[in-house]
């Protein structure tokens, strides 16, 4: 698989690599926010985890001097930690009010990153670069596909494991779920960790070979997008399953990145919206439960 | 020794008494019939003994050990299970994984492979296994009370609790699905049964306690309660317990 990565990476252009390099770690962050979602727990402020891991492998490598590629895995156990905390507080919640509690936490990790006290880490408002990289460039699209494919590992593991049973038990009727046996609270805390820890590698990501620079707005606040790209991507995609997930990362970071260029930013959050309604009307498992449906009828009439 | 003594339990919700000092006794291998009209207080009972409900008051043990404040999957892993009068199947699992499910998480710590075989053999006993791979909502409802029978069982359950197993079932649904419980029960599970209608459960159980407004009103062996002035009472009224 590395090699045909390399292969395409050859074959097509520098800002296509860089495209491809975000769907890696989109779909990182995309399949570490359906992790939760299939939980049955909507957390619309994942960018705190996220932020959180790209910050805390610039701070680990700049001001800690830590060796960059060990900053990058090192950083996101903060990432985890903090997964731990909002899944002990999450995992006692219900519905709506998740999505009300995760939201708040995104200004107030943009508060933290701005404030006076934490500047001499931070940057403040400003933000910092991390120093460069330090893996060659050329490799940056394999190492990311590979650390795509390792998540995507994880993420396939669990589900087909007593655990994943445990979780989609949860997802569908959390009280039958514990008449079963299951320790509904510390599953969700569980996998609010395990989530946490891969949106954060996601944001060190972003950080090490995409923006190369860390900004409070990172933290979803005021700029929600960093909230919704893996919720659209999901949703859109079919966050069931991993590959749904994969469909709607491929499919949309590339237009992300076009919109963003071609009619700005905030438009671009207005096709996703309208895009996002009609999924969800028309095919609620997503584009690829769509896909999935319409072989399996196409099978059944011959 | 009992399997499961409840002991003077209170439960309150805001004004309204619950249960109002409810004392319940199961021996092992016993089948009990817990009868009573609407709003006695019977699926709250089971809520309390589940777990769902921790009780204001009393206590309750349970193989020798005390489970009043035990969370409910612990409370599971020692082997008491329930159904539920409206099934609550998990829907996005075919019949063999909801059943598989409940094999993992309970008295043991099973692996999917290991659960997924004895919930084969559960389907089986439970007569279900033509259904194994579909999902729960091509089930009538006589097949979704025995999914819930077979995950209760799944889970190496000791004592279970069937709350109104047979409501809505008539003729040979009915026979079916007691046929099934009596068959459990014949296997040595301990079977609590939870239902309004006399008819049903004086067949079968060995002995029944009448639950009226959050109290027991009486209990016995069935031919003591059928003939009991206050039973008679409670469920047809004062003119009939006269007669």
């Amino acid at each position: 698989m590395t090699i045909a990565v390399i292969l395409v990476s050859m074959m097509i252009g520098k800002y296509a690599e860089m495209i491809a390099i975000t769907i890696m770690i989109f779909y990182i962050y995309s399949l570490a926010w359906s992790l939760v979602a299939n939980t049955g727990m909507i957390s619309l402020g994942h960018a705190l985890f996220f932020a959180l891991g790209s910050y805390a492998y610039g701070i680990f490598s700049l001001i800690y001097g830590i060796n960059m590629i060990s900053a990058l895995f090192i950083g996101p156990i903060i990432g985890a930690l903090a997964g731990l905390a909002v899944g002990f507080i999450a995992g006692r919640l219900r519905d709506w009010y998740i999505g009300m509690f995760t939201f708040a936490l995104t200004p107030a990790g943009y508060a933290l990153a701005v404030s006076d006290q934490l500047k001499p880490w931070t940057g403040g408002a400003v933000g910092f670069a991390p120093p460069a990289f330090s893996l060659s460039m050329s490799i940056w699209l394999p190492f990311s596909a590979l650390l795509a494919f390792a998540t995507y590992m994880i993420v396939f593991t669990i589900q087909n494991s007593r655990m994943g049973f445990a979780l989609s038990a949860i997802n569908d009727d959390e009280v039958a779920a514990a008449t079963i046996g299951i320790n509904t609270r510390l599953y969700k805390i569980i996998i609010f960790g395990i989530s946490g820890y891969l949106s954060a590698l996601a944001g060190a990501m972003f950080v090490s070979m995409y923006s190369r620079y860390i900004s409070p707005e990172f933290f979803g606040y005021p700029d929600v997008s960093y909230n919704l790209w893996p919720i659209f991507y999901s949703i859109i995609g079919g966050m069931g399953t991993p590959e749904g997930v994969l469909l709607g990362t491929i499919i949309l970071d590339p237009l992300t990145e076009l919109a963003r260029t071609v009619i700005g930013g905030p438009l671009a959050l207005v096709t996703f919206g309208v895009l996002l309604a009609v999924v969800i009307i028309k095919t609620p498992g997503g584009i690829y439960g769509y896909v999935i449906k319409y072989f399996e009828a196409k099978s059944q009439m011959r | 020794m009992n399997l499961l003594n409840v002991s003077n339990v209170v439960k309150r919700f805001g004004g309204l008494v619950a249960l109002n000092g409810v004392s319940v006794q199961v021996d092992r291998h016993e089948l009990v019939g817990i009868i009573g009209p609407n709003g006695a207080g019977k699926t709250t009972l089971v809520n309390v003994i589940m777990g769902i409900y921790y009780p204001d008051s009393g206590r309750m043990m349970f193989n020798g050990r005390d489970i009043t404040r035990m969370p409910p999957h612990r409370r599971v892993k020692l082997g008491i299970s329930r159904t539920y009068q409206v099934p609550r199947p998990f829907s996005n699992m075919r019949v063999l994984d909801n059943v598989a499910v409940a094999a993992m998480h309970g008295a043991k710590e099973l692996s999917v492979g290991e659960a997924r075989g004895i919930a084969r053999d559960i389907l089986e006993r439970v007569r279900l296994a033509d259904k194994a791979n579909l999902y729960p909502l091509s089930l009538s409802v006589t097949e979704l009370r025995k999914l819930e029978l077979a995950r209760a069982l799944a889970q190496g359950t000791k004592l279970v609790f069937l709350d109104e197993a047979s409501a809505g079932l008539t003729g040979d649904e009915l026979r079916e699905i007691l046929s099934v419980i009596e068959k459990i029960h014949d296997e040595g599970i301990t079977i609590v049964m939870i239902e309004h209608v006399m008819k049903v459960i004086f067949n079968i159980a060995e002995k029944i306690v009448v639950m009226v407004n959050g109290e027991k009103l009486a209990e016995g062996k069935p031919t003591e309660i059928s003939s009991d002035a206050r039973v008679i009472e409670s469920y047809l009224g004062r003119r009939w317990a006269s007669v």
